[in-house]
């Protein structure tokens, strides 16, 4: 491993049912969603990180915007400015809640906060990497949650999720989604023909979309990302069991030999938990470590070596030990590659 | 013989219950780690005597909460453990984690770094939990019991308690407080709806593990 200070990395943090991603590089630092809870603070003050030059929400789900609560209340760690998109139609309490803090820090001078995040924007630089925004578009950003797309469907907070682009030089290293929906993805490959990324952080935990058939969806989203790695930041929980197998059959169909890893041990994969002693983790603070629920666990990119830790081999050697039924196993056999590009 | 932990020299334990049987159970299990199980039999006189006395006698202490039973003492145990934690005796406290006693405990959460149903006691269990506070002595503390500062929101005020949501731990979960552990001018200025600010240990995992420390008002009140 390269030294991580003067290259980059960027950790896609175990938050549970949550999506969270830090990217430092030469000494900043941009988050790009908090998860909910304190995993990210666990993280950033662990990690000894005492600032925070952007925070990125993709979209207006708690379990993308709840971490940001405590960041901003934080006295260890600062945030200098936060971008997002408004949400008309989001009536959650932590939505407020998040607005509430944020308003305040605001008003106070001690946050910059940046409402409208969509494509075209000026990239967000951090170090010597940078996150363009691809979507949404000026159209769906602009017609916003609660409105009618032109086919005259819903627009969705999972469809006016932010999609961000993390590029390190000439390398395409990761695509965050955040909850993105059928509606979202549509919009986004009418005017971004080009989402290619080596690491695809796959939408909304591998869940289903509300919309459009979840196979063909997870198909074609990994076939215009065309990724090496697909990350899936999921929960062992029985509701949502995530990832869902169609949207893992859906991957596979267009990319059958690309590693699939989930931070957290789903139930489809392991139904029953069996006493290990993972050696495979990273060092980064991780949710499920305690509970010994991680899969991947908290996942490192590193943007010089281009490289992902933990290792496939690690990372298999655990699944062996404690998944019963691995979802993502390489399928071998072709035929179930059904409809794939 | 003598368990170690952290420079700690744990010969005997004080088992502290007003249930005999309680007390006996519980000493197969430091009988079992080959320390001495010391017998409270009570009565319990004052707090201060206790804990002194306790404290030039064992090394370490494993106390029920409801101790206040038919005059075995005249406290309860969250208050003697916290007591023994301050006082750089390690203290688990057991209980049955019903609603009305979890309510009574949050008010010295902080001194009680470790709380243990009495089906979770076991040798590994105290061990390990004897291990914490001492940690926790040294400012060590687990992530779950770490204080951040947080914002509050009160849902409801009642002629006994406060529902409020600790948005930076769960969002959707409220959590109950009786009046006496918000303190005064916060309920002065509570009402639904009403947001301030705490120190919460919002890496807790369950609600019964939170703690609150240090309640601001609003910065313009």
């Amino acid at each position: 491993m390269t030294d991580q200070d003067s290259v980059g990395k960027t950790t896609i943090l175990d938050v549970g049912h949550g999506s969270c991603a830090v990217i430092e590089s030469q000494g900043s630092t941009v988050v790009v969603d908090t998860g909910a809870g304190a995993a990210l603070i666990e993280y950033l003050e662990d990690a000894k990180i005492e600032h925070v030059d952007t925070v990125v929400l993709s979209h207006a789900d708690a379990d993308h915007i709840g971490g940001l609560v405590a960041l901003v209340a934080s006295e260890i760690v600062t945030v200098r400015a936060v971008a997002l998109n408004s949400d008309a139609a989001k009536g959650s309490a932590a939505w407020d809640d998040m607005l509430f803090e944020l308003n305040d820090a605001s008003i106070r001078g001690e946050i910059d906060v940046h409402l409208g995040l969509k494509a075209g924007d000026e990239p967000i630089s951090c170090g010597d990497a940078r996150l363009s925004v691809l979507g949404p578009s000026v159209y769906l950003a602009g017609k916003g949650a609660g409105s009618t797309d032109r086919g005259g469907r819903a627009i969705s907070s999972n469809s006016i999720s932010a999609v961000l682009l993390l590029q390190h030089g000439d390398s395409m290293e990761a695509l965050f989604t955040g909850d993105l929906d059928r509606v979202g993805f549509d919009d986004l490959l009418r005017d971004q023909p080009e989402v290619k990324a080596r690491v695809l952080v796959f939408p909304h935990h591998g869940g289903l979309p509300k919309e459009g058939a979840p196979r063909e969806f997870a198909r074609e989203l990994t076939a215009a990302v065309c990724p090496e790695t697909v990350v899936v930041s999921n929960a062992r929980r029985k509701k949502p069991n995530n990832p869902q197998p169609e949207i893992v059959d859906g991957i596979r169909d267009a990319a059958p030999t690309c590693r699939i890893a989930c931070t957290q041990l789903s139930f489809h994969c392991a139904p029953e938990l069996r006493k290990s002693e993972p050696r495979h983790l990273t060092e980064a603070f991780a949710s499920g470590r305690t509970r010994g629920v991680c899969c991947a666990g908290s996942v490192l990119l590193d943007h010089g070596e281009g490289t992902v830790v933990p290792s496939q081999a690690d990372h298999q050697e655990h699944i062996e030990a404690c998944a019963s039924n691995p979802l993502c196993r390489v399928v071998a056999d072709s035929s179930s590659q059904a409809g794939s590009t | 013989m003598v368990l170690e932990l952290l420079d700690h020299r744990i010969e005997r334990v004080s088992i502290v219950d007003d249930n005999p049987e309680a007390r006996l159970g519980t000493s197969f299990y430091v009988s079992d780690l080959d320390l001495v199980p010391v017998d409270e039999a009570g009565p319990l006189r004052s707090l201060e005597e206790c804990v002194e006395r306790i404290s030039s006698e064992s090394q370490a202490v494993l106390c029920d909460f409801r101790l206040r039973v038919k005059d075995y003492a005249g406290f309860n145990g969250d208050e003697l453990v916290a007591a023994f934690n301050q006082s750089g005796v390690p203290a688990i406290l057991s209980t049955t984690y019903d609603p009305s006693a979890l309510s009574e405990i949050r008010r010295f959460r902080k001194n009680i770094p470790v709380l243990l149903a009495p089906n979770d006691l076991d040798e590994e269990s105290i061990v390990h939990g004897f291990e914490t506070c001492l940690r926790e002595m040294k400012g060590e503390h687990a992530a779950e019991r770490r204080l951040r500062r947080t914002l509050v929101r009160f849902e409801e005020i009642s002629q006994h308690h406060a529902y409020v949501v600790v948005p930076g731990w769960n969002s959707k979960m409220g959590v109950r407080l009786t009046r006496s552990e918000v303190p005064r001018k916060i309920l002065a200025a509570a009402s639904p709806g009403f947001r301030c600010h705490a120190m919460v240990n919002i890496g807790a995992e369950e609600q019964v593990e939170l703690y609150f420390e240090n309640w601001e008002l609003p910065r313009d009140d």
